[in-house]
């Protein structure tokens, strides 16, 4: 027990003798010592009429003894708290028993309504490995001192945890620091928000509400991708809370350099604070995952099993769920564990094949990373930006996708093999030098997931 | 203090508030009422701890003062004062004194320092209702609150915005209703859940009442105030189950029968239903008609056929009558239609042509 507890404790020891039994039971029986901050004792009530009742009748009584205990304590606070905040809920089937009806199947709601965090996504759940290793890392460096990376910028393809990390750092803080105003939205959920300021004629009370907060995490910025309006928005909202020092985390699922249609303004802001990425998870990772979820689930799966889906499934987390969600219904249909066969035969359909794209699919997506009309790349044009696509792609289908020096001069407007090779080299000659081409590549590697 | 009063405007007050202070065991000083006398006012004050009410009464204000009453006592004076216009209350000492043209009576006093204060405003959003259309959205959802406390989250009505509409929801879980009230100007607020008791007390402090209201919104606590009425209530800390995702967006059988005959059917299905209120449903699509079975192996069995519009596969599902007679009184037109999209899942229910209401009720198993 620490201090304050402590003296709290002794104080309603006092009280209670000092007043009748049903005033002691009403208004202290509940109340707790919450916090200490500098000369401020603050002091958690069950509810609002207790609140007022404290502080309008028995403020000096509770002041003068506190002041026994700590003469460097000057006033009070009265917060209205639940006391026990690890509080389950019941499960909805409990009432279900008595009334031999079926209920509806909910789910519960754990979005805290103030900071739209959702309370699930902790720390706890979070595997960490070489894949994910530097975000977490960052996200740590955070949580210890708000603001010594503004903004934290993470991306990283679908289903790889972005939206896990930057949920659990917020609740994190939420827990560290309690004082803080913290928000997490979506960039749908922002331009919803914005649109309706708009229409209700109150967008001072949408600035005012986003420049309150302390932190603010913005999920999946990708989508504002192309809305000027928006992007101008979150630029000056930007520039408010960076000016303030208040912490930003943003997430999305390219590097801002390769959003297209962001601003260069909003972009180079970005990158004044720390960008990281999130890779696919390798196979030590997965098998990690696998196990972690599995246990959080109680879902019975053999040492085997899982070594078996962690070296056949790759990447996507959110696909290992869903493997295990077969896996927890047919463990539970057919009673027993599962062997390495049945396994097997439940996941025939949820492997996907590995990738076999067209070759014009591959240029297309490219062509588009790079902003470059795709007919150009077939054309004879030899504009420089034109060319380096051209030679990206002939490299990336050479040497991700195994593809003949021939094929693609045929494939890419009839050009001589010799080009092709000599573009490849071009390209390796290039990734020696200058490590953003490097960057770039990754990046085409894990659109095109090879 | 001594003040001169209406005596029908005294009673109306006292109506209100008089369910509010229940009787306490371990504080029974909240069984009493405050009256506080201003300029030209009267203010009646009670509370239980979950809900505090303020009601303001214009009177004839000769001396200030105020005086702490037990309630029940001054609600049975006021009631049984008969056709009595004016009535004088005076205190002397710790002594009520209350006088009309034919009865003189005084009644004890209990000191007024041990009364409990209201949670004050501090700074709640605030919006602007008209209350027929508030207590409107209330009463049609109220009944399928949960009543056990088990959960206090769904104990409530849970109440929010969405661009100029206000959502009322409540559920227990075995149903669910929910209506949509516009409302003119901005409603732009965080969603509150208000135990269902609480609300209960709003609904009578408040009914009959036509008027537009300020309602403050805050953390913990939320607050109504009318030209004469000032109410408090405290909010449940906890989320609201995500109802949304369990509303089916498609159905295979739908039928629309009218809601005088289904009542018709229901009273006599009553008399057969079991203990679990069970009776099945079946549609006949080829004769347009939907039957009703209830069964009770001490009675007996009935079977009653409605004329229905029926759309789709043919569908049996047992449902517990208690929810269907719930509703009836909230079905503002003269049919009712139900939807189905399986027998294992919720049916939705609405009354024809008012797409504001929605009923979800979810079938009993077998």
């Amino acid at each position: 027990m620490n201090t304050i507890d402590k003296i709290w404790k002794n104080i309603l020891t006092e009280i209670e003798l000092e007043i009748s039994k049903p005033n002691f039971n009403t208004w202290f029986k509940k109340t707790f010592a919450l916090n200490k901050e500098g000369g401020v004792f603050i002091i958690g009530v069950p509810n609002e009429f207790n609140k007022e009742w404290l502080h309008s009748k028995f403020h000096e009584m509770i002041l003068e003894k506190l002041q026994k205990y700590d003469e460097g304590i000057n006033s009070i606070e009265y917060r209205v708290k639940k006391q026990n905040l690890e509080k389950k809920p019941a499960p909805f089937e409990e009432e279900g028993k008595k009334n031999s009806g079926r209920t509806l199947p909910f789910e519960m709601n754990t979005v805290n309504k103030e900071t739209g965090l959702n309370e699930k996504y902790s720390f706890h759940s979070f595997v960490v490995g070489p894949f994910n290793e530097l975000a977490y890392s960052a996200a740590q460096a955070i949580i210890k001192k708000p603001g010594v990376y503004n903004p934290l910028f993470i991306y990283g393809s679908t289903g790889l945890g972005k939206t896990h990390l930057i949920q659990a750092t917020g609740n994190k803080i939420a827990q560290d620091y309690e004082n803080l105003k913290i928000f997490y939205t979506s960039s749908e959920k922002f331009s919803q928000d914005y649109v309706n300021a708009l229409k209700n004629n109150s967008i001072n009370a949408f600035k005012n509400k986003y420049r309150s907060y302390d932190l603010l995490i913005m999920d999946d910025i990708q989508f504002f991708s192309g809305k000027e309006k928006l992007q101008e928005e979150l630029f000056h909202l930007f520039n408010i809370l960076y000016d303030k020092e208040k912490q930003i985390i943003f997430s999305s699922d390219k590097h801002p350099n390769y959003i297209i249609g962001l601003e260069d303004r909003l972009r180079s802001r970005f990158s004044a604070g720390m960008i990281v990425d999130i890779t696919k998870p390798d196979y030590e990772s997965r098998s990690a995952l696998l196990k972690t979820k599995a246990s959080q689930r109680k879902i019975p799966i053999n040492e085997d099993v899982v070594d078996f889906l962690a070296s056949n499934l790759d990447g996507n987390i959110r696909d290992l769920e869903g493997i295990l969600n077969s896996i927890n219904i047919q463990t539970e249909l057919k009673q027993k564990k599962l062997s390495i066969q049945d396994v097997k035969a439940l996941i025939k359909n949820n492997i996907k094949p590995k990738k076999h794209l067209a070759v014009d699919e591959i240029i297309k997506i490219v062509s588009e990373f790079y902003n470059t009309e795709t007919e150009k790349i077939y054309d004879k044009t030899r504009k420089k930006e034109v060319v380096y696509v051209r030679q990206i792609i002939m490299y990336i289908l050479r040497e991700f996708f195994n593809v003949s020096y021939p094929t693609i001069g045929k494939e890419i407007g009839g050009r001589d093999h010799t080009t092709v090779i000599h573009s490849y080299e071009r390209v390796k000659e290039f990734m020696k030098e200058d490590p953003n081409i490097v960057q770039e590549i990754d990046q085409l590697k894990a659109i095109l997931d090879v | 203090m001594k003040i001169e009063a209406h005596l029908e405007k005294i009673k109306d007050a006292i109506s209100r508030i008089q369910k509010v202070s229940a009787k306490n065991i371990s504080l029974p000083i909240l069984e009493n009422v405050l009256i506080t006398s201003g300029n030209n006012t009267l203010v009646l004050r009670t509370t239980n701890l979950h809900v505090g009410v303020e009601i303001t009464v214009p009177v004839k204000v000769i001396e200030k003062g105020e005086a702490l009453v037990k309630l029940e006592v001054f609600n049975a004076i006021i009631n049984n004062l008969g056709n009595e216009e004016v009535v004088i209350f005076e205190v002397i000492d710790n002594i009520l004194k209350i006088t009309t043209e034919k009865s003189e009576m005084s009644i004890n006093l209990f000191p007024v320092d041990d009364f409990p204060t209201l949670p004050k405003k501090e700074n709640e959003v605030e919006i602007k209702l008209p209350l027929p259309l508030f207590l409107d959205g209330i009463r049609s959802v109220i009944y399928a609150a949960s009543t056990s406390d088990i959960k206090p989250e769904i104990s409530s009505v849970y109440i929010y915005s969405d661009n100029n509409e206000v959502i009322f929801v409540s559920t227990d879980s075995f149903r669910l209703a929910e209506k949509r009230v516009v409302f003119e100007g901005n409603a732009d607020f965080p969603g509150i859940i208000i135990p269902v008791k609480n609300i209960n007390e709003f609904v009578k402090i408040f009914s009959g009442i036509d008027e537009e209201v300020s309602v403050f919104i805050g953390k913990n606590q939320f607050f109504v105030q009318s030209e004469n009425i000032f109410f408090t209530s405290r909010l449940i800390d906890g989320n609201y189950p995500d109802y949304k995702q369990i509303i089916p967006k498609e159905s295979k059988t739908e039928f629309v029968l009218l809601k005088e005959e289904l009542v018709q059917s229901l009273r006599l299905v009553n008399i057969f239903s079991d203990s679990f209120n069970q009776i099945l449903i079946k549609t006949k699509n080829k004769d347009g008609k939907v039957e009703i079975f209830s069964r009770n192996t001490d009675v007996g069995e009935n079977e009653t056929a409605i004329d229905a519009a029926i759309k789709g596969d043919d569908i049996d599902v047992y449902l517990n009558h208690k929810y269907l007679t719930d509703v009836f009184p909230v079905i503002g037109s003269d049919s009712m239609s139900f939807s189905f999209l399986d027998k294992n899942k919720a049916a939705v229910v609405r009354s024809v042509g008012d797409p504001s209401f929605l009923y979800l009720i979810m079938p009993m198993n077998r």
